[in-house]
């Protein structure tokens, strides 16, 4: 793995991101001293001007991260591997960085396209929002390749930091402001686990990277044991595994929700391709232990997540225990640990990132008027007043729930068929059983839709960005139901083989 | 039956299916999720003409395939399938799990029958919707709700005739169910259609049940063996390795072996035994009529309830070694033909005649199928599918010209003034009864004499004596139909005797192409017997198309003396019967008050079908009811599991959540905080020691 001291090319979807973070924030200052500098510029045309610049921002961070997509998607094709850092590699460029990249590019792109209308609904349409957004998902970029603790802690903290500011963003709502802040506190506790856990790696093995970790992990020993648990509990904070999940109701309730949808899908995408690097490059013959210890947080996962979704009255609050429960059945794959079992975990996460986006779109749907409509009632009978927003909001959750005919159903499939060949069998009953329960919290909204008669009466309309992302979400999650594996369109990719061919690399 | 066919890739075969399936999504998708409706005209060129157009398609495909018969064979086995493989739709595991399922259509022989009888009827039964829907007035805005699941039915029955696997099969045959259950409940503003279309629904569960037990049971029996597969393609080369195993049966069943075939076979004949609503399960069947009458003659009547017997069909490699699985199948559709044509007798709604005439004729088939007379029972299914979709909608043109009367009591004397109605139904009743040289003749007598000469099968002159008399009781039932609508004296209310007439032209026409159809449509399947005496050489053309997929069997020793006693025994029971309808119906219709003390008490227990529903409600129904009030519902559902586990899982759940989790989630930083390091504590104890 001797790599040339520095290929720049290698670090291109990086520069993208981090020189769109640039160029948004100085845009917003240039754009808003033109727009707001001078006398007697009233509220109106102030709300206007804001509103173009918001769009005119968007469209540059649409800009950034589509380059960015674009560079990885070429890496992908290429085959690039590449590790970057002199003599030490940092940061490894490969079929599962590019891939990661990519995905986490396009949750990105369409939190981005989520937020053109819904900022402005909320009147919280600052500048700085898009800049934030970009430098967390460069933090992200760095976390899905890094292979040594020091980019690795470098890429999540740069992940981290900028979403404590976005989730507290309503800087007028109490329930952001306790969003950010718990999410802070917890997210400092949680790093301050990780790091000590890397100290304690490095001081048992005498190295960062995780190659060297895993030769002097050979002998194991007490000390290098401490640093790995301290480790995964580091990382299974930012993916809210049970019992690390507790931020995740509160922010994901708190956070405004284009941010919600943003680390619902990158944060989880960018800490599982963390966690499955570490794990199979630092510990390359996992052994027993470590897998039924990824099992027991699997269950647990899977168990309180879904039943504590059964009792929440506010979506977006089911939705983060949903988020634990999914997280669960990710882990499901961990403890399998089989080449077939992280194929089906990237297969998963790139389900999910068109089930949770498009859920969270349609709420982002039906907030105006600076408020949000997120509570259960909110949705009653939406069915009768926009029945192509209730229908598609049918067809994610039918998707999450992993009812047959959608892509949750194929990627819970595989995950299971991958489970079950590596004898997971309990874990796999705990996962049929618990997705029983939560058919229960995910059909509810149906019948509030369509079965109960409309209450309240916002007469948001969807905008066209909206529109894009939820026609988006919903064509993928119909097509990857019955095109999983197959390539109807004759473009020469198929899903699977390319979630595949990312997880390649693994062994 | 070949041993290997080949096979030829034609990508034509999808679009007979995606052409009803995209109107149905495209008309369903607007009214559903945009609530757009098209105007009438639209739906209905639309709907019409993509089963047309896969009609047109299934013709083609047809030409083609026939095409390949005429041509002279390179090797032993010409490719004599068409297969349409679209892609893998998912394919997983390794080794004996290994699990692959194509998205990919078949056409052959038997496809090609069942395709074109569904497009063809179809197309026929849609044009007729058109007429008949728009002289219904009970729902105005359901014409493209109509329409879209009329052309979903299409689709998924075409899914399930042309299926090259068993989970495609499946999933058609699911489809079509769930079409079945959309349309009988059409409308469902009347709690009754409601009700009948679940009832239909959770009685198919019964079958569907069986129908899965045999897929699973199937694909792990050949994965034991190492040649997992669900293409038919695959099942049948594969099969013979596990057609000699047995099971073990358990203690309770009296212990012993049952062959696996066998079992296989009991399995999938449940599914079929619900789908074609046979004994015990057809219960559902007559209630089924609840429906629009286009939907009786196309789903209920024509094409979905044949389902079975095609899938018997289909699978007739598997019965072939399955001898015990055959003899159920012979003896269930024999009394099934006899029961229910008995029950027939009793009925005043026209429909119910018919519905119960469906499930004897069906009886019929499986009949042939369990003689191992596969081709017979599809030239059955092809005939009845003509005759019969002739006879609903005959039945509803009755119906919409008296203003939705169906009793028959209320009915007579509509033939002076239905005179097309009428003519095209004398010709429907002389099909079905088998008046000499109309279709139903030639197939039933077929099938009886496969039954004559099936001497492997056990108690077979039994069987043949019971075809006999459904022969008979069917010309009763048929006759009494024809007597009590057509003739005698009106006995309509005098409100609407004024303006009776035929109905429009639309639903007219292809009445009488149906009525060509049923007359004539002997022709394809003419026995050897009769094509000698007319000096056609090879007469019975569908039995030697349908011999590249099916086993035919040895041509019977037939001369002049056995074919005049066959004949003369089915003609005489249809006579007997006939004219017992002529002279209690017409010329002496006082006779029946006469004869009703003696038969008060038969007369009862056949009107009220044996009792069978009561029976099932008293047995099954009013116990599982108690059972669930009582038991589950107030004892474990309120009691422990509402009061205990849900409200208690709830309680629980929600205590759990409320008082247990919801302490830990109890919205303070810190203890949140707590409840994480104690987590990574509880890791680091666990890894460390």
């Amino acid at each position: 793995m001797e790599a040339e001291a520095f290929d720049v090319a290698a670090l291109a979807p990086l520069g993208f991101v981090a020189i769109g973070a640039l160029v948004t924030l100085m845009l917003e200052v240039v754009l808003s001293r033109r727009a707001f500098v001078g006398e007697g510029v009233d509220p109106e045309t102030r709300l206007v001007a804001r509103a173009r610049i918001g769009i005119v921002l968007a469209f540059a961070s649409s800009a950034a991260i589509v380059l960015a997509m674009y560079a990885a998607i070429y890496q992908f094709e290429l085959g690039f591997e590449t590790a970057f850092g002199p003599g030490r590699p940092m940061l490894q460029l490969d079929a599962l960085s590019t891939f990661a990249t990519a995905l986490i590019g396009l949750g990105a792109l369409l939190s981005v396209w989520l937020s053109i209308t819904y900022l402005p609904a909320l009147r919280i349409n600052h500048g700085e929002y898009y800049a934030l957004l970009l430098l967390s998902t460069a933090g992200m970029f760095v976390l899905v390749s890094a292979v040594d603790l020091i980019s690795l802690y470098l890429g999540l903290e740069l992940t981290s930091l900028p979403i404590y500011a976005l989730a507290g963003f309503n800087r007028r709502r109490l329930r952001s402001n306790e969003a950010a802040l718990k999410y802070f506190l917890m997210g400092a506790v949680a790093s301050a686990v990780l790091l000590y856990g890397m100290a304690l790696l490095y001081g048992a093995t005498g190295h960062t990277d995780f190659t060297g970790i895993s030769q002097g992990f050979a002998g194991g020993g007490g000390l290098a044991l401490s640093g790995l648990a301290l480790v995964i509990a580091g990382l299974a904070f930012k993916v809210s595994v049970v019992p690390f999940h507790q931020w995740t109701p509160d922010v994901y309730e708190g956070a405004p929700t284009s941010v919600t949808a943003f680390m619902a899908v990158t944060v989880k995408t960018a800490g599982f391709v963390v966690l499955m690097r570490f794990l199979v490059l630092a510990l390359p013959e996992m052994g027993e232990k470590v897998s039924v210890l990824l099992g027991v947080l699997a269950g647990l996962s899977m168990l309180i997540g879904n039943l504590m979704a059964v009792v929440q009255d506010n979506v977006k609050r089911m939705l983060a225990y949903s988020a634990v429960a999914h997280a669960g059945y990710l882990m499901v794959g961990f403890a399998a640990g089989t080449p077939e079992a992280w194929t089906a975990v990237l297969f998963y996460l790139f389900v999910y990132l068109f089930m949770t986006v498009g859920v969270f779109c349609v709420v982002i749907a039906l907030a105006q008027g600076g408020r949000e409509w997120d509570s259960i009632e909110d949705f009653a009978g939406l069915a009768s007043q926009r029945p192509a927003l209730a229908a598609v909001m049918t067809l994610f959750l039918l998707s999450l729930a992993g009812i047959p005919g959608t892509a949750g159903f194929m990627a819970k499939f595989y995950l299971v068929v991958a489970a079950v060949d590596a004898g997971q069998i309990a874990l796999v009953l705990i996962l049929v059983g618990t997705s029983m329960v939560s058919f229960f919290y995910y059909l509810r909204l149906p019948v509030v839709m369509y079965m109960q008669k409309r209450r309240q009466d916002p007469d948001a309309e969807t905008s066209s960005s909206e529109i894009v992302v939820l026609a988006l979400c919903a064509a993928a999650i119909l097509y990857f139901a019955f095109f999983a594996q197959a390539d109807p369109f004759g473009t020469g990719v198929r899903a699977l083989d390319v979630a595949g061919r990312a997880a390649d690399f693994l062994h | 039956m070949p041993a290997d066919p080949q096979w030829i890739e034609d990508a034509l075969l999808r679009w007979i299916v995606f052409v009803p399936l995209g109107t149905a999504l495209a008309s369903g998708l607007l009214l559903a999720v945009f609530r757009r409706t098209l105007s009438s005209s639209l739906v209905v060129w639309m709907s019409c003409g993509s089963v047309f157009a896969s009609f047109g398609l299934s013709s083609l495909s047809f030409a083609k395939l026939v095409g390949l018969f005429g041509e002279v064979p390179v090797d032993d086995v010409p490719p004599r399938v068409l297969i349409d493989t679209l892609y893998t739709w998912v394919g997983v595991g390794v080794g004996n799990s290994a699990f692959s399922a194509d998205l990919a259509f078949r056409y052959d022989a038997l496809s090609a029958v069942m395709c074109l009888v569904v497009t063809g009827v179809g197309f026929l039964i849609h044009v007729y919707s058109v007429g008949y829907m728009r002289a219904d007035t009970r729902d105005d805005g359901g014409l493209q709700r109509f329409f879209c699941y009329l052309n979903l039915f299409i689709a998924a029955m075409l899914v399930l005739v042309l299926a090259d696997n068993l989970l495609l099969m499946f999933l058609g045959w699911e489809g079509v169910g769930l079409c079945s259950y959309l349309l009988i409940g059409f409308w469902y503003g009347d709690r009754q259609n409601a009700y009948a279309g679940s009832k239909a629904f959770i009685v198919n569960r019964i079958g569907d049940f069986g129908f899965i037990v045999g897929i699973l049971l199937l694909f792990w029996s050949m994965a034991d063996a190492g040649q997992p597969a669900v293409s038919f393609r695959a099942i049948e080369a594969g099969f013979g390795s596990v057609a000699s195993q047995t099971l073990a049966l358990p203690g309770w069943l009296g212990g012993g072996e049952i062959g696996l075939a066998t079992s296989i076979g009991l399995c999938f004949f449940l599914g079929a035994v619900g789908k074609s609503a046979q004994l015990p399960l057809f219960v559902w069947l007559p209630d089924a009529m609840a429906g629009p009458t286009p939907v009786s003659a196309l789903i209920h009547a024509a094409t979905m309830v044949t389902a079975g017997v095609y899938m018997a069909v289909r699978l007739s490699f598997l019965y072939e070694a399955a001898p015990g699985a055959l003899v159920v199948i012979a003896w269930t559709g024999g009394v099934t033909a006899v029961f229910a044509a008995l029950l027939a007798t009793a009925q005043n709604d026209i429909k119910k005649v018919l519905a119960y005439s469906t499930i004897s004729q069906l009886g019929y088939m499986f009949l042939a199928v369990g003689c191992g007379a596969y081709a017979i029972a599809i030239f059955h299914l092809v005939t009845h599918a003509f005759f019969k979709a002739l006879l609903f909608m005959g039945a509803g043109a009755v119906i919409v010209a008296t203003h939705h009367e169906q009793d028959m009591r209320r009915m007579g004397g509509l033939r002076k003034k239905l005179k097309l109605t009428y003519w095209v139904m004398v010709a429907g009743v002389l099909a079905i009864c088998g008046f000499p040289g109309f279709s139903g003749f030639f197939s039933k007598d077929e099938i009886l004499t496969s039954v004559f000469f099936a001497h492997e099968l056990p108690g077979h002159v039994a069987l043949y004596w019971m075809g006999v008399a459904t022969a008979g009781l069917t010309a009763f039932y048929m006759f009494r139909l024809l007597f009590l609508t057509f003739h005698g004296k009106t006995r309509l209310p005098r409100g609407r005797r004024g303006e009776l007439d035929d109905p429009e032209d639309t639903m007219m026409w292809p009445l009488q192409i149906l009525a060509v159809l049923a007359v004539l449509g002997g022709i394809i399947g003419l026995p050897q017997f009769w094509g000698d005496r007319i000096g056609v050489a090879e007469s019975n053309s569908l039995g030697h198309f349908l011999a590249s997929v099916v086993r035919l069997g040895e041509p019977h020793a037939l001369d002049a003396g056995v074919v005049a006693q066959l004949v003369g025994g089915v003609l005489a029971a249809s006579i007997t019967g006939f004219g017992l309808a002529y002279v209690l119906y017409i010329s002496r219709p006082g006779l029946r008050e006469k004869l009703e003390p003696v038969l008060g008490v038969p007369r009862r227990v056949v009107a009220r079908r044996f009792y069978v529903d009561e029976l099932y409600d008293a047995v099954f129904v009013r116990p599982l009811v108690i059972f669930s009030d009582r038991v589950l519902s107030r004892g474990i559902d309120a009691g422990l599991i509402d009061g205990r586990l849900v409200m208690g899982s709830a309680h629980a759940v929600r205590g759990l959540a409320a008082h247990v989790l919801k302490h830990l989630q109890s919205g303070l930083a810190q203890a949140y905080l707590l409840l994480m390091l104690a987590g990574t504590v509880a890791l680091l104890a666990y890894l460390v020691t």
